[in-house]
């Protein structure tokens, strides 16, 4: 007996196939849930996505593939000298990282790609600010940076010098005959200020000893008309290519990429390099230059290590900073310690970039400090987000908000972070693209994440005594997007002063340290709205 | 530049429906429908999507049937004797038939049994309801060649079910 549409009831397979079939099936989906999906897909959609090589060879045509094939054959004969040994043997990476620790001197040209996406996913916009450097690095510690483009005017030339062991900085403007002269004192060792070639030497160290990273061979190629021989060192979310001349054992070309969770991509790409020549020392001189003068010099204090000296304790509340057009200068205002713990907040100082990069009209730009006054190390647990604040990873923290406060008066205005896909300070949901290490405990419509303490143990940062963490963080608005920052119940911050603070929370239950801080005021001038579309 | 908001739109519902389908519960059914839109992610970004049904149907089904192979799997660690019947948690439904559902529970263990090309071609056209021809198309063969993986997976079907059919006989 055999049914309409090949059903039979005799047999069991359609009977089971039938029963699945007629099995009740839950209605729509919520649509906050359907929000969500689209959020974490968008997300998804706008990370850059590196094809591979099978990829783009299962993509080809057959002709292109046979050319592609034949164009490997011949680069192959072509490198085949360098490939046997004895004609250009393969060089160790140990090899390249003991070369790069004997530089004591190197110039270099660098170009810096920011990218920023913007708008939504079917409204794609992407906003790309490029910087030609010329960098230069004297042992031990001294660089010099020429850099044009970028931030400031178009063809605008700044200079940085820095001297990484004292944590003395001067920015000259050639155009403006300007100095500004900062002092960090105390850099944290992971500080980038200043210290590019000898974080590159890290790098490759590290990467090398196991330490951090790791390492693959890329193999031989022609690397900007020079054989060289290529390595990939993937560290947490930044990929560097490393193409070394097998002779001199020294880079020829150095290509680092890194994506933060807010949407920019910053890449470098190093040129260019000229080892252990001969730098006039002058170029490195931290002294004001004839004929410049300097608005205003301010230090960055940064906490006195257990060993250091005691320096005085930034006042709590300091009185605000103003940070107009002119003034390339950053002090921390610190708020009040809780828990050992305290919140600072100042503008990005060590951009060497001109101040209206408080804000470009749709983000915030400040540095955020996060400092352990006490005399044992802190522990709490940040976000698993990657790259939202610091470094990335576990070093990352979530700043709550901020809050802008009109010197006019009126109520103040709150950025917020909507993000429904991280576990935050405010939220712990997150979506399942980025839950790799957590464990779900939840029910449709509602999940809650649970970490168990291995995985929280990851998320977690930890502050050493005196330790201060550092991040320059940009307040990115964007439009009509549940996972970015907005602004709470207003469309656009209009242009004024304003006195703006931070506030971190903490109240993860996992997290051996729970509390709220508040950082300093520092007073800002925004000369357009933030956030007005 | 896909539009992302619209594909979802229109096709989170199929998606959702047919991930629950066969994990039969929300949470690994909500699961499953995003791994697929994060998958479709990248395929898109590999070929231009000419089928957006098709291949989420694909997509999702393949998803589903991997995390029912995994959950079988860890059942079956986890006891020695695995009862099919218990291993999918169904939400509670009071009116399900108990035998219809007892043949669904073992029939979703049964198709977690066949290899994958002929679980994925049993799926998509005994569930989906897609034709020979299209299924052909979204796996990159031939329209014979889906018919015989088809055919092939009903009589192994039928023979991992055959246990059941004796109890059942027995009962009556």
């Amino acid at each position: 007996m055999e049914d309409r549409n090949g059903f039979n009831p005799d047999d069991l397979l359609d009977r089971a196939v039938d029963a699945v079939l007629r099995e009740p099936i839950p209605g729509e989906l919520p649509p906050d849930q359907v929000a969500q999906l689209i959020a974490a897909v968008r997300q998804a959609a706008d990370r850059p996505y590196p094809v591979t090589l099978i990829e783009r060879i299962r993509n080809m045509k057959l002709r292109t593939k046979i050319v592609a094939a034949a164009a490997v054959l011949i680069a192959f004969v072509g490198l085949l000298p360098l490939l046997v040994p004895g004609g250009g043997a393969a060089v160790a990476f140990a090899d390249v990282a003991e070369a790069l620790n004997n530089v004591h001197s190197a110039t270099w040209k660098t170009t810096s790609v920011i990218e920023e996406s913007q708008g939504s996913a079917h409204k794609h916009k992407r906003k790309t600010l490029t910087f030609h450097t010329v960098k230069m690095f004297l042992a031990p510690s001294h660089e010099r940076t020429e850099t044009t483009g970028g931030f400031g005017k178009p063809g605008e030339e700044a200079i940085q010098i820095v001297d990484g062991q004292t944590g003395k900085v001067i920015c000259l403007t050639p155009g403006t005959k300007t100095a500004v002269v900062q002092n960090f004192t105390n850099l944290p060792p992971t500080s980038p200020i200043g210290r590019t070639f000898q974080s590159l030497r890290e790098l490759v160290v590290n990467a090398q000893s196991g330490k951090a990273g790791k390492v693959e061979r890329l193999g031989a190629g022609i690397i900007d008309g020079h054989a060289a021989e290529g390595f990939h060192i993937q560290v947490g979310a930044m990929d560097t290519k490393l193409w070394a001349d097998p002779k001199t054992l020294l880079p020829i070309r150095v290509e680092e990429t890194s994506v933060s969770g807010s949407g920019f991509e910053v890449s470098f790409v190093m040129t260019d390099f000229q080892t252990n020549v001969d730098l006039d020392k002058s170029l490195f001189s931290l002294d004001v230059p004839p004929g410049y003068t300097v608005p205003q010099t301010s230090g960055v204090k940064e906490a006195p290590s257990a060993e250091a000296p005691k320096l005085p304790e930034p006042k709590a509340g300091a009185k605000p900073q103003d940070h107009r057009g002119d003034a390339a200068t950053a002090t921390i205002a610190w708020g009040d310690t809780v828990k050992g713990l305290r919140l600072g907040l100042a503008r990005q100082a060590e951009t060497n970039a001109p101040a209206a990069t408080v804000s470009d009209g749709s983000s915030v730009l400040v540095q955020v400090s996060l400092r352990n006054t006490d005399k044992a190390p802190i522990r709490l647990l940040a976000s698993v987000h990657t790259c939202l604040l610091g470094d990335g990873g576990s070093n990352a923290l979530l700043v709550s908000r901020l809050v802008l406060k009109p010197k006019a008066g009126g109520d103040p205005f709150f950025i917020v972070y909507k993000a429904w896909n991280h576990l935050s300070l405010l939220d712990k949901r997150r979506s399942k693209s980025e839950q790799p290490q957590q464990t779900l405990n939840g029910s449709y419509g509602k999940t809650d994440i649970q970490l168990n303490p291995d995985d929280a143990k990851r998320m977690t940062t930890v502050l050493a005594p005196g330790e201060t963490r550092v991040a320059h963080v940009a307040f990115t608005l964007r439009k009509n997007e549940s996972y970015s920052w907005q602004l709470e119940k207003s469309e656009s911050v209009p242009p004024g002063t304003y006195e703006v603070t931070a506030v971190l929370k903490v109240d993860q239950e996992l997290s051996e340290w729970k509390g709220e801080l508040t950082s300093g005021p520092i007073q800002v001038t925004f000369p357009q709205h933030v956030g007005k579309w | 530049m896909t539009d992302w908001e619209a594909v979802i739109g229109q096709y989170v519902g199929i998606v959702q429906r047919t991930a629950y389908r066969l994990v039969g519960n929300h949470a690994d059914a909500w699961d499953c429908t995003q791994d697929t839109f994060l998958e479709a992610v990248k395929v898109d970004r590999r070929e231009p999507v000419r089928n957006w049904s098709a291949l989420l149907r694909h997509l999702v089904t393949a998803n589903a049937l991997d995390l029912l192979r995994s959950r079988f799997r860890q059942r079956a660690r986890c006891n020695a004797e695995v009862d099919p019947a218990q291993a999918v948690s169904r939400e509670p439904n009071p009116k399900r038939d108990a035998e219809a559902s007892e043949l669904a529970e073992r029939l979703r263990f049964a198709v977690t049994q066949l290899p994958r090309r002929q679980a994925e071609v049993f799926c998509l056209t005994c569930f989906e309801q897609m034709s020979s021809e299209e299924v052909a198309e979204r796996l990159g063969i031939n329209p014979t060649a889906a018919r015989m993986l088809l055919f092939r997976a009903r009589e192994r079907l039928r023979r991992l079910l055959e246990p059941l059919d004796c109890t059942v006989a027995r009962n009556n």
